[in-house]
């Protein structure tokens, strides 16, 4: 299901493939990533498909694509400026793979060792473009971002119901949360949260990685991880409750 | 001797380890505070629930479909490589 907003507008001037010097920069060797979940995911499972693509099935690819490329695209975004420049990113990781693939050695998953490409590709190209973010920058600030509006609790010195909520959540309606505006309302309030967050919630709750995962590939702490996700998802928590009530509680 | 019998965990704590709580990462004690703040409060049940769907709600918007323009090009590039170097 492609969600309005979200699907690249179609456009004459999507980068075309350019096979370049770009491509020695992203190299698979570069790209390869140390599968920590290579017991729990048998290298077998790529066994068939890798000797598929080898073999230069195309329909084997395209099913490769379809699963992948909307996540390397999201992902790619995280790192540089543009959706263009994410989707010229995206293309020049496939053309990595496609290089590699003859070489690949199967000590990850497929999917991480394309991951692995990608992020190298995209990392490449933020220091080109001089984004790239210094790593203080990832961490949580602030001392603690309330995850709800204090003022919706009681006061802590409440004679009968000390810190507990004055205006309490209301729930939400199923029939509401399924409607395509949802959606949007999440895509909007992930779009606008500091980039930490935004990067932290996007491979945790889009892509659905792992904390450890996520921790390796951002180069965060498990603790810091977990304070932005917490950051995020309760800011996205925020939006939907203004969307569905219009903020108040009961 | 008696044990210290944990205090009551309050709506405002609870929203704050929620994410804790998800993850698994929280102290035994907080959890089964937690657990216990749950059995006389709906409204933190309601938060929770919310929560829960704001998470299921996000991981939808993984579910996109690849440009069939998109879908060409890489296609083509495919073919380039099947063809091997000229």
């Amino acid at each position: 299901m492609a969600i309005q907003g979200l699907a690249p507008a179609a456009s004459a001037d999507r980068p075309r493939f350019a096979r370049s010097v770009r491509l020695l920069r992203c190299s698979p060797d570069r790209g390869t990533v140390v599968d920590t979940t290579a017991a729990a995911r048998p290298l077998a499972e790529d066994e068939p498909r890798l000797l598929a693509l080898r073999a230069g099935d195309e329909k084997a690819f395209l099913e490769l694509v379809r699963e992948l490329h909307p996540s390397m695209l999201r992902i790619a975004s995280l790192f540089v400026s543009s959706r263009a420049v994410a989707e010229e990113v995206v293309q020049e990781a496939w053309l990595g793979v496609l290089k590699g693939l003859a070489a690949f050695e199967g000590r990850s998953s497929l999917r991480r060792w394309i991951f692995g490409i990608l992020t190298n590709c995209a990392k490449t190209r933020a220091v080109r473009e001089a984004r790239s973010v210094p790593f203080s920058e990832l961490l949580p600030e602030g001392e603690d971002e309330p995850a709800v509006d204090p003022s919706r609790f009681l006061p802590g010195d409440h004679p009968r119901w000390p810190g507990h909520w004055s205006a309490p959540p209301v729930a939400w309606a199923e029939e509401k949360l399924i409607q395509r505006e949802s959606l949007e309302v999440v895509q909007r309030a992930i779009e606008q949260l500091p980039r930490g967050q935004r990067e932290v919630i996007v491979l945790r709750d889009v892509e659905g990685w792992g904390s450890d995962e996520v921790c390796e590939s951002l180069g965060l702490t498990e603790v810091n991880q977990r304070v932005l996700l917490h950051r995020a998802r309760s800011k996205v928590r925020a939006a939907l409750e203004v969307h569905f009530q219009g903020g108040g509680g009961r | 001797m008696t044990a210290r019998a944990p205090a009551q965990m309050t709506c405002r704590e609870l929203v704050r380890v929620v994410t804790e709580y998800f993850e698994g990462t929280i102290s035994l004690e907080d959890r089964t505070r937690l657990e216990h703040h749950l059995v006389f409060c709906d409204w933190c049940v309601d938060y929770l629930q919310q929560m829960r769907d704001t998470l299921r709600v996000t991981g939808k918007l993984r579910e996109e479909d690849v440009p069939p323009e998109v879908e060409g090009e890489l296609l083509r590039a495919f073919r380039d490589w099947k063809r091997g170097p000229p």
